[in-house]
């Protein structure tokens, strides 16, 4: 059998050879955090009163969630990590106004990718869809911001506003939960009308 | 505020500066292509900016990065896996004419094959061998138990041996 020692000789051999320009690539990754923070500020303005950054978490919650988390964990190692996440949450993403821009900004080491899916429609869709099933969760937003964030909402309060949105039903079940950027009486209605 | 601000782009030019190059060289096994390795490492960065306040350890930053490069790539695999199990990893990543020179064939042969393992076993083929990361770190890392990593990590030599078994001239 191929020792451990060949496979570290060929790794280091190997990385030796990749040119590194670094510094054509600190300056394009300049640009692109000038990019992101220009975009993040013009959404911010834009924004205004209606919903500047809505981070959604998709939860699936049922027993059916649970069990299907279960079975992953088991049959395949590929997606061992959803045992860390809290029972049956399956994607936490991240819209600016409408996109999807980001898939693990409040969970770092989570992989949760956009899965090729942009707007918040084509999510609402694709979970609709889902075979699994769910049922209202109204805290799951908060737990998921806080757990993945490792700030409170309250701190957030001057900058979030936590919404949440039960969608769908017993028929086509699905929950997103939003946390924007409005004022405390979205907040609250949300709230109200949750429960 | 601006003051600030400056604080953190320097840190975060420091930080690119001693860190990139290790980490091109890391995410080069996980990503498809060199273009693509450049491109995972980045958005790592990119990412890192825009989360520098929250960081609680700023000299525990690589290792963030290194796990985001890791959660981009799989993200960007899964995507393609079934396209990929249809073509051969030298089409995927062609080597350039410098890198073949640069690179000794042998070690070429080892790499082209930890391409083919499996996603869990190349993620610990790399950090173990490659990072230098302890069985404890990696199964941090991986998020996954130290007698996974280890599993893992025999398993991916096995399948390397007979990879490597099975390229050999007959």
């Amino acid at each position: 059998m191929i020792t451990e020692e060949r496979v570290r000789d060929a790794l280091h051999g190997y990385a030796e050879s990749v040119p590194p320009g670094r510094g054509e690539a600190l300056a394009r990754t300049r640009q692109r955090v000038a990019g992101r923070r220009r975009r993040n500020r013009s959404a911010s303005i834009a924004g205004g009163l209606t919903a500047v950054v809505i981070a959604a978490a998709i939860a699936v919650l049922v027993s059916g969630g649970r069990d299907r988390a279960h079975v992953e964990t088991k049959t395949d190692p590929a997606q061992q990590t959803t045992a860390t996440m809290p029972a049956g949450i399956t994607d936490v993403v991240v819209f600016d106004e409408g996109r999807c821009i980001d898939d693990d900004t409040l969970a770092p080491g989570q992989p949760t990718p956009c899965n090729g899916l942009h707007t918040t429609e084509e999510y609402a869709e694709f979970v609709s869809s889902s075979p699994t099933g769910t049922v209202v969760w109204l805290d799951a937003c908060r737990v998921l911001f806080e757990r993945y964030s490792g700030r409170s909402i309250d701190q957030e309060s001057s900058r979030y506003d936590l919404v949440v949105a039960a969608e769908g039903s017993e028929a086509a079940p699905h929950v997103r939960c939003m946390i924007r950027s409005s004022g405390a009486q979205t907040r609250g209605s949300a709230r109200r009308s949750g429960q | 505020m601006r003051e600030t601000s400056k604080a953190r782009d320097v840190a975060w030019e420091d930080l690119f500066e001693s860190a990139y190059e290790r980490l091109l060289r890391f995410a080069q096994f996980l990503a498809d292509d060199g273009s693509e390795a450049e491109e995972l490492v980045q958005e790592a960065f990119v990412r890192v900016y825009q989360r520098w306040e929250r960081l609680e350890d700023h000299s525990a930053a690589e290792g963030y990065l290194r796990v985001t490069v890791l959660n981009l790539a799989r993200g960007r695999v899964r995507r393609r896996i079934i396209a990929r199990r249809h073509r051969a990893v030298s089409d995927e990543y062609a080597p350039s004419a410098e890198r073949q020179v640069l690179a000794r064939e042998g070690d070429r042969a080892i790499v082209d094959a930890i391409r083919l393992l499996p996603r869990r076993q190349r993620e610990c083929v790399v950090l173990r061998y490659y990072t230098d990361l302890s069985v404890d770190e990696t199964a941090r890392t991986l998020e996954i138990s130290q007698g996974s990593v280890k599993a893992y990590t025999h398993r991916a030599l096995e399948t390397l041996s007979q990879i490597l078994k099975s390229e050999e001239p007959v």
